[in-house]
């Protein structure tokens, strides 16, 4: 069956309209591609922290505070994701929902360096570390959004890992007294 | 319900009636609460924080923050740079989590003051209200012997600048030198208002209530939500009230007016926030030890005090080093390992520009602040004298500034690359915890803290302050709640009753230290040196005005 009414007009102007919209549709759609994927999921037992969130978490971590001669464990271990997650759960949920999204910044944030990036997690080592390296370096410019992010990120580690007895025993800082010692 | 002899933390709906309401508990709502309650006036205050006394509170930073900071400690403000922005939620509020410091208001402060409001506070009634004040929190100047290793550094680096310094007047008569005020005192060594006056008011009658967060208010009555201790609700009250006071900060007073909608007819409120911006500089020894227990903060500098820049020797945190090192990977944790070695200055000032708390349309507060160009110019100058204080006058090995991605810096000549006078004020970190003048006398509110318009609705805190003080605030605070509690109580046809009536500490009791298993036995023989009767300075007070 067939309809008289309807004709086509194949003018040059429709056709780079629906090449553009082609082309950008795919080029969407392979970033996207690029960017998800799945989780191994982690025995680790949290209260607040998905699969993704750990997964992130470790791989950074283990970036910022890497296996070291001084130090027991590191920023990407069991005990140093168990006292995120605790952190996050004890703020009240408009910040815990604020910090919850850094790891997700993080992970996708590859796309803004360039598009058809994979997903933070899903880069080989080297190129991990360039990714971020860059925004550690983000002082360089004066993107404030940046620089706080990379900012957030390390206040967690700092107040989570750097506050381990075992830590804080090596640099011989004093834990905070208590009267339940 | 829970109770003790002087707080009652809520646990069900309610409906009260009373003279007075008081909205916080921090340095403002307990002076406001004592005042008025021992006037004769039924008060209810409502503190929408937790108590927390001896092994409640936490054994670590982030422990501490979440319990006891407003927000969990991550309030932060919008703008260039954006600043966190710390205040307590607990009984007694900042005075909790304070470093215990007790600086007098300076006289060309309170004449700023008077020439921006008009004159409403006048020299000879805020003073004798500031001894009294002073008298209650046994201030008392912070003895060598209890000056931590921190503070010993500061000393030893200022001195050999030849520059000013002295240590620090604190309110912690029975202090041990644990180093941990900002997460609460374990050891009742400081006169926070939750010991200094929650109990008078009390005992007074005043009604004190934990975990009541106040959503509205109106003329009349206030209401809000009862929540648990692990911030559940469980619950709702209504209060009503002849008079309503906010004593609920420099954010949240100005937040809680505007999101009910009492703006006054001044148009003030919420505009004119002082924030006290302050730029840690840590200096590193390579072969120098810093750690050593003592005050959490008992030293400064205040030979720029005519740029309205003070240096105070700060407690050095590790994960903030972690946090402020330009430096990562094995290099990074190598300095890491040296962690102790690092002592941190905070450069403190007394900043001109203005920000804006606005209505929050949310569960955050919103507060708008950017770093003016004068002030910008002067945090680059404090931020520089720090770096001389470590570099020049404690030898040390290098700096880290507060400066987003600046390398370490092991010279001036080093520090002057950083610090160029077009420097983006995103780059600079600083944070606050002195926001101010938010509701201001003169502009917002009146003589008694009334809000300009709105009659029985006042506010009383850092928030009615004219403009900011230039030093830590909490003596200058609880003066103005006390001088305009003073005026409300006479308006309304009361008697005040003296704040301090005689030699000796106050009622309830004498504070008294107590075991906190402190594990180093050098900590404990600080005690020796910091000993003595608890008691006020009297040298402290102005000669005009030698107190009662």
């Amino acid at each position: 069956m067939s309809d008289p009414d309807v004709t086509f007009e194949f003018s040059r102007r429709r056709v780079l309209l629906f090449g553009g919209a082609s082309a950008a549709l795919l080029t969407a759609a392979y970033h996207g591609m690029r960017q998800v994927g799945f989780y191994e999921s982690d025995p680790l037992d949290v209260e607040v922290l998905t699969t993704k969130e750990i997964a992130v978490f470790r791989r950074i971590g283990a970036y910022v505070v890497p296996r070291n001669q001084w130090f027991p464990g590191h920023g990407g271990d069991d005990e140093t994701l168990r006292r995120i997650d605790g952190l996050l759960a004890r703020l009240p949920k408009h910040k815990r929902g604020l910090l919850r999204a850094l790891p997700h910044v993080f992970e996708h944030g590859t796309g803004l360096d360039r598009v058809g990036a994979r997903r933070a997690t899903a880069l080989p080592e080297a190129k991990f570390t360039a990714y971020l390296d860059h925004w550690a370096e983000a002082s360089e410019t004066d993107w404030v959004v940046r620089s706080q992010l990379w900012a957030g990120l390390m206040t967690l580690y700092g107040m989570t890992y750097w506050e381990r007895p075992e830590v804080l025993d090596v640099i011989g800082a004093p834990i905070l007294c208590s009267a339940r010692r | 319900m829970s109770t003790d002899p002087f707080w009652t933390q809520a646990t069900a709906d309610f409906e009260r009636r009373c003279q007075v309401v008081v909205v916080g508990s921090g340095a403002g709502g307990a002076v406001t609460a004592v005042t008025l309650a021992e006037a004769g006036f039924d008060v209810i205050l409502l503190e929408s924080g937790f108590r927390y006394t001896g092994n409640e509170y936490q054994e670590n930073v982030s422990g501490g923050i979440t319990q006891l900071y407003a927000e969990g400690g991550f309030r932060t403000t919008v703008g260039k740079p954006p600043i966190p922005v710390a205040g307590g939620e607990t009984l007694g509020g900042s005075t909790v989590i304070n470093s215990a410091i007790c600086f007098r208001t300076p006289e060309k402060v309170l004449a700023d003051w008077n020439e921006s409001c008009g004159g409403l506070m006048p020299a000879d009634e805020f003073y004798p209200a500031q001894d009294e004040v002073e008298a209650c929190l046994m201030v008392k100047r912070t003895p060598d012997g209890l000056l931590s290793g921190y503070d010993r550094i500061h000393r030893e680096s200022a001195r050999s600048l030849g520059w000013s310094e002295h240590n620090i007047r604190r309110n912690t008569p029975t202090c041990a030198g644990c180093g941990r005020c900002n997460m609460g005192c374990n050891v009742n060594g400081k006169m926070s208002v939750d010991r200094a006056f929650l109990p008078r008011a009390a005992a007074a009658g005043a009604t004190i209530l934990t975990g009541c967060r106040v959503e509205a208010v109106a003329p009349g009555r206030v209401e809000g939500i009862v929540r648990a201790k692990d911030r559940s609700v469980v619950g709702r009250f209504v209060v009503h009230a002849d008079r309503v006071v906010l004593s609920a900060g420099a954010i949240g007073s100005p937040r809680l007016l505007l999101d009910s909608g009492l703006e006054g007819t001044s148009g003030a409120v919420g505009k004119g926030l002082r924030l006290h911006p302050v730029f840690s500089i840590m200096g590193f020894w390579e072969d120098r030890r810093c750690v050593a227990p003592g005050a959490t903060q008992g030293h400064y500098v205040d030979q720029f005090e005519d740029d309205w820049i003070v240096l105070e020797s700060n407690p050095t945190l590790i994960g903030a080093v972690f946090n402020f090192l330009p430096v990562h990977g094995q290099e990074g944790m190598r300095l890491m390992s040296k962690a102790a070695n690092f002592a941190s200055t905070g450069a403190m000032l007394r900043d001109f520009g203005e920000g804006e708390v606005k209505s929050s349309r949310g569960p955050g507060a919103r507060i708008k602040y950017g770093l003016a160009d004068e002030d910008r110019q002067r945090a680059l100058k404090g931020t520089r004298i720090a770096a001389q204080l470590w570099l020049e006058g404690g030898k040390a090995d290098f700096v880290v500034l507060p400066v987003f991605g600046a390398p370490i810096c092991r010279s001036l000549a080093d520090v002057d690359r950083v610090l160029t006078p077009d420097l983006s004020p995103n780059r600079i970190m600083g944070y606050s915890s002195h926001p101010q003048a938010s509701c201001r006398l003169g502009s917002a509110l009146d003589r008694t803290g009334q809000l300009i318009g709105v009659d029985g609705v006042h506010v009383i805190d850092a928030a009615s302050h004219p403009s900011n003080v230039g030093r830590n605030p909490q003596i200058t605070v609880m003066t103005t709640a006390r001088v305009l509690a003073s005026r409300l109580a006479a308006d309304l046809g009361k008697t005040v009753k003296p704040l301090w009536a005689g030699p000796g500490p106050l009622p309830p009791a004498t504070p008294q230290a107590e075991p906190c298993g402190i594990r180093s036995t050098a900590r404990l023989n600080i005690l020796d040196g910091a000993g003595g009767a608890p008691g006020h300075e009297p040298g402290a007070r102005s000669a005009r005005h030698p107190g009662p």
